[in-house]
């Protein structure tokens, strides 16, 4: 069965389809709110009160209206009445939590090597570790709008429609969000080359 | 053709690089970069990041995420499929049942008598037996509802009479030990619980159910039936309890010994 006629079964009182669409769909959930987040434990619980909203609001799925970008939606609500509950703007939730980044020259790790000169380069490992740690930075650089928007687009692989239906954004007006945001994204990250 | 706008110019170069402009618009976007070496820099710039913005290993949530969904899962069971009928029905339960059965038991006998001789007898029985367990059970939902805690005790015992349950009996007692407000309800329900150690779902809804307990007496009887079950979910809470300032020393060791046994220490 596909997720929409899950979804629809389930809103129809059959509950035994919330446990598939659960397992279907928990990890990919929790990862979208760990991302926006960036912290775990806080993802987990979302993710639990997101399937519980799922169950609770299950009537409220309109009948062949397309499962991911609802779930999504759904995410996202859970997220914002989370930060709203904490009387804390997005922004806040939205900080770094922590990095991974080998400092260059003063912690090797497993993936550094030593020149025969003494100094150290850092093997194909290392040099990824620091790419993902820029772009890290660069991300949490970008307003949560913009940086959420990347991560439905880029992360999850949400097409242009499915943002749009998630967000209520027009089509048009994601897409140049969505460009804008990347171009934000090439400064910063290039800006922040000289420091990695 | 106008010259685009710099938001015209960098959306063109990322739909360029991903690969998505028709080929009209390739050709010409193909034709200013090879026109412009600071465009060219600005496509490998935007190529970089968008190499780099690949979705990272995904982070696995911890079991309890898939425990705290099924309890709620059944909880949401519960409260969907109340006994209604039988609830508005039988006002006062146990006076009811006992009508309610008599009026099966009569019924089928009657229909026994008159079905024409191509039906078993052994069908008539097992179909006689199904309809005297279906009441049974709904008798016992029913009374659960009652004000009394008595009454409710009464019900949950005779849950543990009923030769067969089905997910509702096993949802009410669940719904029993999470919520009724009597300790003496509850430490039946926890009693009338321990024989269907068989249902993984229900063993792991118990587990979490420990947590709810402040009642010694009820939570030295969960974790003795958590023991007897060797329910792996229960470690968690157990180890919490363990190390519970505010729980009573005998409820502590309890919970240490019940760590240990499904440990297999």
């Amino acid at each position: 069965m596909s997720d929409e006629e899950l979804m629809h079964a389930l809103a129809q009182g059959d509950l035994d389809k919330a446990a598939l669409l659960f397992e279907r769909w928990h990890q990919r959930l929790f990862n979208f709110l760990y991302r926006l987040g960036q912290d775990p434990a806080l993802a987990q619980d979302l993710t639990q009160n997101l399937f519980v909203r799922l169950l609770r609001y299950r009537a409220s799925y309109r009948a062949g209206a397309a499962f991911k970008p609802w779930v999504y939606q759904l995410a996202r609500h859970v997220f914002y009445d989370h930060c709203q509950r904490q009387a804390r703007a997005p922004e806040r939730r939205l900080q770094p939590a922590h990095t991974h980044l080998a400092e260059p020259g003063t912690a090797p790790g497993d993936d550094w090597h030593q020149t025969p000169d003494g100094g150290w380069h850092q093997g194909p490992a290392a040099q990824q570790e620091v790419r993902e740690a820029q772009l890290r930075a660069a991300l949490e650089r970008l307003p949560p709008d913009d940086r959420e928007l990347l991560v439905m687009s880029r992360f999850e692989e949400l097409k242009y429609e499915e943002i749009a239906e998630a967000t209520g954004l027009s089509l048009a007006n994601v897409k140049v969000r969505i460009h804008r945001a990347i171009k934000k994204l090439r400064e910063v990250y290039f800006l922040l080359d000289a420091k990695f | 053709m106008q010259p685009p706008t710099d938001d015209e110019l960098t959306s063109l170069l990322i739909d360029y690089a991903d690969g998505q402009l028709d080929a009209e618009a390739a050709a010409q976007v193909a034709q200013w970069l090879a026109a412009d070496p600071g465009l060219r820099a600005q496509l490998a710039q935007l190529q970089t990041v968008l190499g780099e913005l690949q979705p990272p290993a995904p982070l696995v949530p911890g079991p309890e995420l898939g425990q705290q969904f099924y309890a709620a899962l059944a909880h949401a069971k519960a409260a969907q499929n109340p006994p209604a009928r039988v609830v508005r029905l039988l006002a006062r339960p146990w006076q009811w049942a006992a009508a309610a059965a008599v009026f099966v038991l009569a019924f089928g006998l009657g229909r026994w008598s008159t079905q024409p001789q191509q039906q078993t007898t052994e069908h008539k029985v097992a179909r006689l037996e199904q309809e005297m367990a279906a009441t049974k059970q709904a008798v016992m939902l029913a009374m659960l509802k009652q004000e009394s805690a008595s009454g409710r005790i009464q019900a949950v015992n005779y849950a543990r009479e009923l030769d067969q349950a089905d997910q509702a009996v096993t949802e009410a007692l669940l719904n029993t030990l999470n919520y009724d407000p009597n300790a003496n309800v509850r430490l039946a329900a926890v009693e009338a619980l321990a024989r269907f150690g068989d249902n993984a779902p229900l063993r792991q809804a118990v587990a979490l159910a420990l947590a709810r307990q402040t009642e010694p007496l009820v939570q030295i009887a969960l974790i003795d039936v958590l023991i007897g079950w060797r329910e792996q979910s229960a470690l968690s809470p157990l180890q919490k309890l363990m190390v519970q300032p505010d729980a009573p020393e005998a409820v502590r060791a309890k919970a240490a010994e019940g760590v240990g046994a499904i440990y297999q220490l």
